[in-house]
């Protein structure tokens, strides 16, 4: 048992074919027992989520109350509050997109296994025109992309993954690379941003949409939150602040574009990011 | 081994019933963010009822499914569940019979060991495991709710396994 279960892992590792079909069938298999688990489960989960989770509830509830105080302050000060409707409007239909067809699909269950912190899934699918390497966004901003797909389901491999790399742009038209180091944790950029760099606290951050990039150009990831300066690197390591709530993830949209190197090969008719 | 059909077909329900409960029952509803692990649990309570070999074929095909369940390294689960429950089933081989509260206590020690293997092995295939900054606490509930879960799984079990082939190890748990 030891040695197939040792075979069965040098066989993954080497990403044998037959090993994603097999998974793919159980995601499809499991797909209808998630979604009525869901159904049935949804108002006794919220009541439970209320009892285990009351310590961050609260402290939720707390930091809604403090962003409501902030808007109803700004609200008094805004000249137009049809401005503030637009705005809204503007995010609503998601900006940053316009030129891609989007699938939007919901989020399909909970992780089954506390260790699957790096990813969603999701309950589009190959059947909707869902393919390995689309990106996944919110109204926000990026969140992910596709990392496994079946007839009716998908896998978002998720920003917060330390080994989830994304050629970023500054505000200063300056690039670097950033990757994510955690849940709850912040996006880090501690690649190709010299010390000659412009930054500031606050600044966005978006994808580079450069030559070979996984993503379009100008998807929001966060605002700068933090600057370190390395002298021994002659680079400043950004922390990023992501603009999308991971931790409340809902409704998404997976933009029907493929990162170059397959988009401009072999990919259906999809184009590439 | 399993030579007898109708255990094979006992096993095989306990096993899926389980993963059914794990997708659609454990992970809807985390304790204090975390989702109980019913397969390493499974696994555990098949090597107290049924020793070691019974231990590591159910543990292998419990993490297996697990793992095709899940998003991690497929084989891990399959990997750390085997060795788990081989372990405590060579441990509890020679026991005449174990009480209850002992036996909780076992499971969720043994429950936290599967899971610190794995996460032990997924370090090794680069899936940051042993770095996850609540590996503790999710070591910790999943050995807690385990435990206490583990008079009812290892009731199951005794089921599956028939009369015959269990562990003398059993007869302390089932009675009290």
């Amino acid at each position: 048992m030891t040695l197939l279960s040792v075979t069965v892992l040098t066989l993954d590792s080497k990403d044998v074919p037959v090993l994603g079909s097999i998974r793919e069938g159980m995601m499809s298999a499991l797909s209808p027992v998630e979604s009525a688990a869901r159904t049935v489960a949804t108002p006794f989960r919220n009541a439970w989520n209320g009892i285990s989770d009351y310590d961050d509830l609260e402290a939720e509830n707390q930091e809604l109350r403090e962003q409501l105080d902030a808007l109803k302050g700004r609200e008094l000060n805004t000249e137009s509050f049809e401005e503030e409707v637009k705005k809204l409007r503007e995010q609503l239909n998601v900006p940053f997109v316009t030129g891609f067809d989007v699938e939007v699909a919901q989020i399909a269950t909970g992780n089954f296994s506390s260790f699957d912190d790096f990813t969603a899934r999701i309950d589009k699918g190959s059947d909707h025109g869902v393919q390995v390497g689309m990106p996944v966004v919110t109204s926000a901003g990026l969140i992910g992309n596709i990392e496994r797909v079946s007839p009716d389901r998908s896998v978002v491999h998720l920003i917060t993954d330390p080994d989830f790399g994304v050629g970023v742009r500054l505000k200063s038209n300056a690039f670097g690379v950033g990757r994510g180091s955690g849940p709850k944790s912040p996006f880090i950029v501690d690649r190709g941003i010299g010390l000659d760099v412009e930054v500031a606290e606050g600044d966005p951050v978006s994808t580079s949409g450069q030559e070979r990039a996984k993503f379009p150009k100008e998807l929001p990831i966060g605002t700068v939150s933090k600057i370190t300066r390395s002298q021994s690197d002659q680079t400043q390591i950004l922390e990023v602040d992501l603009a999308a709530d991971l931790g409340r993830l809902d409704y998404v949209q997976v933009l029907e574009c493929l990162p170059r190197d397959v988009g401009e090969t072999d990919a259906g008719g999809v184009p590439p990011c | 081994m399993l030579t007898d059909w109708g255990q094979i077909v006992r096993w095989t329900l306990v096993v899926v019933t389980t993963l059914i409960l794990q997708v659609a029952v454990a992970a809807q509803f985390p304790v204090w963010g975390v989702v109980a692990d019913l397969m390493v649990l499974l696994a555990v309570c098949a090597g107290i009822v049924g020793g070691p070999a019974r231990g590591a074929i159910v543990g292998f095909w419990a993490g297996l499914l697990y793992d095709l369940a899940r998003d991690g390294r497929l084989g891990l689960s399959a990997l750390a569940f085997t060795l788990v429950a081989f372990a405590v089933g060579s441990l509890l081989v020679s026991v005449l019979s174990v009480r209850r509260p002992l036996a909780m206590l076992i499971v969720g020690l043994t429950s936290a060991a599967g899971e610190l293997l794995y996460a032990v092995g997924g370090e090794i295939f680069g899936e940051h495991t042993l770095t996850h900054p609540r590996l503790w606490v999710i070591v910790g509930v999943i050995a807690l709710v385990n435990a206490l879960l583990s008079p009812l799984v290892l009731r199951a079990c005794a089921w599956a396994e028939g009369p015959e082939e269990r562990s003398s190890a059993i007869v302390g748990i089932l009675d009290g």
